[in-house]
């Protein structure tokens, strides 16, 4: 289990996230709300331990981050917002270093499922400076689930996906949530009900409203953040 | 361990197929060959061999100084700025794993720009009778050079975070070294003994002679490790950010 206990986040003296809790299990998916500068991204990257908590904790299975050190980062898989692909690079080529760097202990054949699994077969030997930005976001998408992490972070994964993509991805977070934790920042309200997601409003560092998605939540949340 | 040196050489591939997929790189791997090549050439017709052979090493180790730190901050700089460094920060790699092996792909590049220059020495042995011992005291200059400045080139990346900005820094440090030598004449006692040991050119003399210096030689191997060291604690400390 997942739990993040009354979080909060700086940059400097200012206060980007403050007071966040929540809880999740596996087979669940967490959506992150909220206008740009809202703090989800400073959250998610705390999440995965690129940036320190200034209060709260956060655990998993009952441990926290710094109990388990650099433990800690196998058990997530980060996307985001700017897909990390190293542009010279070969799709199967990047794969295999992020596995040989992130998890070295996972079968190489982990490589081809994730490949198969993203849709990602085509373009496998074209280097990432030469995909679509729809096709870099499935490759960064494939980098975060690799290592078969417990808790797949995401960061807006599903911008610059076309409709049809947008679906092919839906189905494939559904497949992978199913014995993992899904924390994802998303505008893209309405795949949310799809996905049965817990979401999740920050607005200014804060967290305002949260609740199951439904189709009135594109409703909810305009109201919430026009006040 | 294992799991370490695994990361290290993904590391490394990393860098390699990124650098040698670069024209850029190709051409000033190529070009640096080339300028060697066409210096030994000058060798097989000249009077003054020993000369020849210390310009050459000269000239060469100020061309490397330029060019060597750049192409090893590259990949790195590419790293901070494509978000690729991310994943490698929440990864259980090693800050000195990932140092070394970004020295070592740096050390690769190196050793391919000697390569490029290593076709006209079987010109030389055919058509020519050098000096061989100088020449090879030359290529071991150039390696230990290579490996400060590669060290160099992963310290300013990792210092600064941008190419334009690790390029001037670490050229700027080569050159400071390498101006402490005349800047020395303006000391003296104890602070011109300090300024002569650090001074760059002080400890290149002995290979463009022909001769290997045990104090040289540990000069370039002591700045290696001060700038790998120092890169280390400062990836650590942007780690703990």
């Amino acid at each position: 289990m997942l739990i993040v206990d009354n979080v909060t986040i700086r940059r400097g003296a200012e206060v980007v996230v403050s007071g966040i809790s929540l809880a999740a299990q596996r087979g669940e998916l967490i959506a992150l709300l909220g206008p740009n500068g809202a703090g989800k991204t400073s959250f998610l990257r705390t999440l995965v331990g690129l940036i320190p908590i200034a209060s709260g904790s956060i655990s998993w299975e009952g441990m926290s981050s710094s109990d388990l050190g650099r433990k800690w980062y196998s058990h997530f898989g980060y996307c985001p917002d700017r897909a990390p692909l190293i542009s010279e690079l070969s799709v199967k080529d990047y794969l295999g270093i992020v596995r040989d760097i992130k998890s070295p202990n996972i079968p190489i054949s982990a490589i081809d499922d994730v490949i198969e699994g993203l849709g990602l077969t085509s373009v496998q030997d074209r280097q990432c400076g030469d995909l679509s930005f729809g096709f870099r976001q499935r490759v960064s998408v494939a980098q975060a689930v690799l290592s078969s992490p417990d808790v797949i972070v995401l960061d807006e994964p599903t911008q610059g996906m076309d409709p049809e993509q947008v679906v092919f991805f839906r189905n494939y977070i559904r497949r992978v949530m199913v014995d993992r934790i899904v924390v994802m920042a998303t505008h893209h309200l309405s795949e949310l009900v799809h996905l049965d997601a817990i979401y999740y409003i920050l607005d200014k560092g804060r967290c305002v409203d949260n609740g199951v998605a439904s189709h009135s939540l594109e409703q909810r949340y305009l109201s919430i953040l026009r006040g | 361990m294992n799991s370490q040196w695994r990361a290290a050489k993904a590391v490394i591939k990393r860098d390699w197929i990124s650098t040698m997929r670069r024209r850029l790189v190709l051409g000033l791997v190529g070009s640096f060959g080339g300028i060697v090549s066409v210096i030994f050439l000058i060798l097989i017709n000249s009077t003054r061999q020993p000369n020849v052979i210390s310009m050459m090493v000269a000239v060469v180790g100020l061309i490397a100084m330029v060019l060597v730190p750049v192409i090893a901050a590259a990949p790195i700089v590419d790293d901070f700025i494509s978000g690729f460094d991310d994943l490698v920060v929440c990864s259980p790699i090693a800050s000195v794993t990932w140092v070394v092996a970004r020295w070592l792909s740096g050390m690769g590049v190196v050793i391919a720009m000697l390569c490029g220059s290593l076709g006209i020495l079987v010109a030389l042995w055919i058509l020519a009778t050098p000096d061989w011992g100088m020449i090879v005291v030359a290529y071991l200059g150039w390696i230990l050079m290579g490996m400060a400045l590669v060290a160099i080139g992963v310290w300013a990346a990792v210092l600064t975070r941008r190419l334009v900005a690790a390029s001037v820094v670490a050229i700027g440090v080569g050159l400071g070294l390498w101006i402490l030598a005349p800047i020395s004449v303006l000391t003296s006692g104890s602070v011109a003994r300090v300024v002569n040991a650090i001074a760059w050119v002080n400890h290149t003399y002995g290979f463009e002679q022909g001769i290997i210096n045990g104090g040289d030689v540990m000069y370039f191997v002591i700045l290696t490790a001060i700038f790998l060291g120092n890169a280390r604690w400062l990836y650590n400390r942007r780690r703990s950010e």
